[in-house]
């Protein structure tokens, strides 16, 4: 065996055509690579951004809070303090393993603004344009280029001799063909595969390195572009053993890729858009504005049911009147009720919907990743997707963390707004700061697209042992 | 004209001969039956989509005039709600309206983007471009133009009719063009194919929408395959082995079907990365505060009005102005805020555009962006439609602004928080309308595009001119 391979090793380093791929093949690897690490570079950038700017707004704060009795710039109001001017960020961690796979991060946000009056995180700002095909991300050149790059270099290992009419020759000279054909798919694919992994770590590091518990994910995804390479290393070899020519392989090979890597996806898309239909987002909406119709009349009634389900916020009667005396050349009111107690209505009115459009989403999403044993292209992209942390379930997870930070928000600003109570210097001190969001999805959830990876590479190499005995014909 | 008489004899021999191939029939009713898939599966959804926004935006306006009696400025922020119309050409070029948000609050004091996007709700699996009769079409079709011309001009070498083909008084042109003339044909009837398919799920969708979008959308096409042919003629007559030009073709197809669209999109996020939201949001609301120096812009700015105003009138109180001094304030800070909104939005739409300016420079290593380009640009579906469409609405959110401040202006006095207006005055506001540029305009955007897919169809042209010199060895 030893013997064997080292002989294959040596017909593919001489192999110029296998240096051309394999060169093609690792600057895509690299410019996958550098669009991951840029990604996250930016996002690091942004985050320090929005840190900066959350300082200096505490900054001024501050500073307004020693210049007493200024109606544009009261830290003393609550409302401005929990809104606009106060408002804290939070974000979801992401490590140098981001930069593998961009994930839902491209559609989800992992920044967000919390405030009295935020109602969860806004989606980024991407041109259209850059997302509507899909990100060239360094999971894109494994998912969909790698198994090209397999075919490419093994698909005549069989047919290509038998097309010469070299393969009876072999066949009858070598006591195991099947461990020929092992041994010349085995250097292409092993190397496909170590460029693949030192690329990925690579990537890695140089856009932040690693975390804690970075070492299981990392672990997770080498073991993923392992199973992947060996699983079109595997099919490779059989349709090779099958056909009779080299083209027909190749030809074999790009059938079965665009059904594995684009058609099958494509169809659970649809499968799960048609399992868990998209909801109408209008409705959140006509709700949130229902609720501000007719506000003079509207506004007795959503200040009465906060006081209902906290009677001890009521106001004074002084402060009631000192807030709704118009300042000169300011707004009519101070009484910052006006503006809470009607956008809360409004939100809670919306918040049904977003509840159920959420859900929804965490189920369509739990149900691709179901549907992922049927394609080990997808099952790759949701393994890689958990090991970079961008899965739709983490950043779902986020979505979720946003939502907890904005109520312990308003539980701390609301009382205050509601009492129409003024922020003090000690309120200011103790106002929450939102933790970042680090958790990671269980291992539990990795079962699926486990099995979508693994079970059809032990599916190929059934096949591989069942198509044994045509290497003798 | 003996020598195109030739030719078209060469041709329709050729033809005769695809006809026969077995597997030429079995390729074409695969695509012929995963576009007829595609194209009718889609019909239901947009019919549904379009309907939806018709019934949304009369829900919206129904809100709008029944919203109660209010302050106008209230109303300026209850706002209104625009929604995206896609002409039915948009059927079978989506282009970016998948990711484009659906819907765009229109208020006052702040400009949103769109949002309810149809690709938020897709998972994972929806990542990659949704199967759409254009992306169907853009993508298989050269794959059957290489799948049924790979071996058109080499096999005959191959198998060494070359040489008696010749030696019958054929010339080596001749050859070449009638094969490249066969292969034209087919293609030409596979985009025929497609345009019927086409004209079937428009017509389901709106029976008076066969327009010239539609037959701009299928001449691009047409133009496109005909690269296609010339390439696979090319690579064909100069290649010895086909086990080589298969190969070849194929990762000529892969590069441009799957590969150079990411990669040239992602070029430009990688040249010129976008804010997020969180920073883009925070840097507006930054400017509309603060001066650039740090210092609280609406704090003396409001003091100084406020003087202006009682000067301008003769009078010491706001109380007894009579004019709405809440108008003149409103007009005064939104004109501000409006500047501010400008420059930035103007900063991002032009970073989208330098975004773009990539994607189109690398449109130069394959066809597929240039005709992509194009044909979203014919559908109502690029970039440049969707950035007209925002600025449409963001011209009626000014409008609707405007009018209400002016008319806490000119209708009440004093401070101008008293003023309650109801249904007749929400009413003497018009619906926002929409109105679609023009297909040339649209068109006119694309220089790049265009400059790029008459380049690929001359490098095509040449290719194919120049392969009978590729065949005179064998002669």
């Amino acid at each position: 065996v030893i013997d064997v391979l080292r002989n294959e090793w040596r017909l593919v380093r001489r192999d110029a055509g296998f240096r051309i791929l394999v060169a093609a093949y690792a600057l895509l690897l690299a410019y996958g690579a550098a669009v991951g690490i840029a990604q996250a570079r930016t996002r690091q950038a942004q985050i320090a951004e929005a840190t900066a700017d959350y300082h200096g707004r505490w900054a001024t704060l501050r500073e307004a809070a020693e210049v007493p009795g200024r109606v544009w710039a009261d830290w003393r109001s609550p409302s401005l303090v929990g809104g606009s001017s106060g408002a804290a960020i939070t974000w979801m961690e992401l490590d140098g393993l981001s930069a593998l796979s961009t994930g839902d991060a491209v559609r989800q946000p992992t920044l967000a603004r919390v405030s009295i009056y935020a109602a969860g995180a806004e989606p980024p700002l991407a041109n259209p344009l850059a997302i509507v095909g899909g990100v060239f991300d360094f999971t894109f050149v494994v998912v969909w280029l790698l198994p090209i790059a397999v075919a490419v270099a093994g698909h005549a290992v069989v047919s290509g001799d038998r097309q010469r009419g070299s393969w009876r020759l072999i066949a009858a000279t070598t006591p195991r063909p099947a461990r020929l054909v092992i041994a010349r798919l085995a250097w292409p694919s092993v190397t496909l595969a170590t460029l693949t992994i030192a690329g990925g770590v690579a990537a890695a590091t140089l856009a932040g390195g690693f975390t804690n518990g970075a070492a299981g994910r990392l672990l997770i995804w080498i073991v993923a572009v392992l199973g992947y390479t060996a699983f079109w290393a595997s099919v490779t070899a059989v349709v090779s053993i099958r056909t009779a020519q080299a083209p027909t392989s190749l030809l074999t090979l790009g059938l079965l890729w665009l059904v594995v890597v684009w058609l099958v996806p494509g169809l659970i898309d649809a499968a799960t858009m048609v399992v868990h239909p998209p909801p109408n987002r209008l409705q959140g909406h006509l709700a949130e504005r229902d609720a501000q119709r007719d506000p003079e009349v509207q506004l007795p009634k959503h200040l009465e049911a906060i006081y209902a389900q906290h009677p001890g916020w009521r106001p004074s009667a002084e402060a009631v009147a000192a807030a709704n005396t118009p300042v000169p050349g300011g707004p009519a009111s101070r009484d910052s009720r006006r503006v809470y107690a009607p956008a809360r209505a409004a939100a809670e009115a919306a918040a049904p919907f977003a509840r159920a459009e959420q859900a929804r989403r965490v189920q369509a999403a739990a149900l691709a990743e179901r549907l992922s044993v049927l394609s080990p292209a997808l099952a790759l992209q949701a393994l890689s997707d958990h090991a970079a942390g961008t899965s739709e379930t983490r950043l779902a997870g986020f979505r979720g963390h946003v939502v907890d930070a904005e109520e312990v928000w308003r539980a701390f600003f609301a009382p205050r707004i509601m009492q129409l109570r003024e922020m003090t210097r000690d309120d200011m001190r103790v106002v929450p700061t939102p933790t970042t969001y680090a958790a990671h999805v269980p291992a539990a959830a990795l079962i699926w697209p486990m099995l979508g990876l693994l079970g059809p590479l032990a599916a190929a190499i059934v096949l591989f042992g069942r198509a044994r005995p045509a290497l003798r014909a | 004209v003996r020598s195109a008489v030739s030719i078209g004899r060469l041709a329709a021999k050729e033809l005769r001969d695809l006809g026969r191939r077995p597997g030429t029939g079995v390729l074409v009713t695969a695509f012929a039956a995963l576009s007829a898939v595609v194209a009718l599966s889609h019909v239901p959804a947009f019919v549904s989509a379009e309907q939806w926004k018709v019934e949304a935006a009369a829900d919206v306006r129904e809100q709008w005039i029944t919203q109660g009696v209010r302050h106008p400025h209230s109303a300026a922020h209850f706002g209104v709600i625009a929604f995206r119309p896609r002409v039915p050409a948009a059927l079978i070029e989506p282009g970016v309206s998948d990711v484009v948000g659906q819907m765009l609050t229109l208020e006052t004091h702040t400009r949103g983007f769109p949002t309810a996007a149809p690709y938020e709700d897709r998972t994972m699996a929806g990542r990659a471009q949704p199967l759409s009769t254009s992306t169907v079409a853009l993508t298989f079709l050269p794959l059957l133009v290489i799948l049924i011309g790979y071996r058109l001009v080499g096999g005959e070498r191959e198998d060494g009719n070359l040489s008696l083909l010749l030696t019958t008084g054929t010339s080596a042109r001749r050859l070449v063009l009638g094969k490249t003339m066969a292969l034209a044909a087919v293609a030409t009837g596979l985009v025929a194919l497609t345009a019927v398919l086409d004209i079937a799920a428009v017509a389901t969708v709106e029976a008076g929408a066969i327009d010239g979008r539609l037959f701009g959308l299928h001449a691009l096409r047409l133009g496109y395959v005909l690269v296609w042919v010339g390439l696979t003629i090319a690579v064909s007559a100069r290649i010895r082995s086909s086990q080589v030009a298969l190969p070849l073709l194929l990762a000529l197809w892969i590069v441009n079907s799957f590969v150079l669209p990411r990669a040239a999109a992602s070029a430009g996020r990688l040249m010129a990365p976008e804010p997020s939201a969180e920073v883009f949001r925070a840097a507006i609301q930054r400017d509309m505060t603060y001066r650039p120096d740090g210092t609280l812009w609406v704090e003396d700015w409001s003091k100084q009005l406020v003087s202006e105003t009682l000067e301008r009138f003769g009078v010491q109180r706001i109380e007894d102005l009579p004019i709405g001094y809440a108008g003149v304030m409103l007009k005064g800070s939104d004109a501000r805020y409006e500047a501010v909104f400008e420059t930035h939005f103007t900063a991002l739409h032009d970073l989208h555009r330098r975004q773009e300016r990539w994607y189109h420079l690398l449109s130069v290593a394959g066809p597929m962006l240039a005709v992509r380009s194009l044909g979203q640009a014919v559908a109502g579906t690029d970039l440049t439609h969707v950035q007209h469409f925002s600025d449409a609405a963001e011209r009626y959110r000014r409008m609707f602004v405007e009018a209400t401040n002016h008319a806490i202006e000119t209708q009440s006095a004093g401070t101008g928080w008293d003023l309650r207006v109801g249904r007749e005055y929400w009413e003497s506001f018009p619906a926002f309308r929409y109105e679609f540029p023009t297909i040339g305009w649209a068109l006119a955007q694309h220089g790049m595009a265009w400059a790029v897919m008459s380049g690929w169809l001359l490098v095509a042209g040449i290719g194919v001119a120049t392969s009978h010199r590729h065949l005179r060895g064998t002669e």
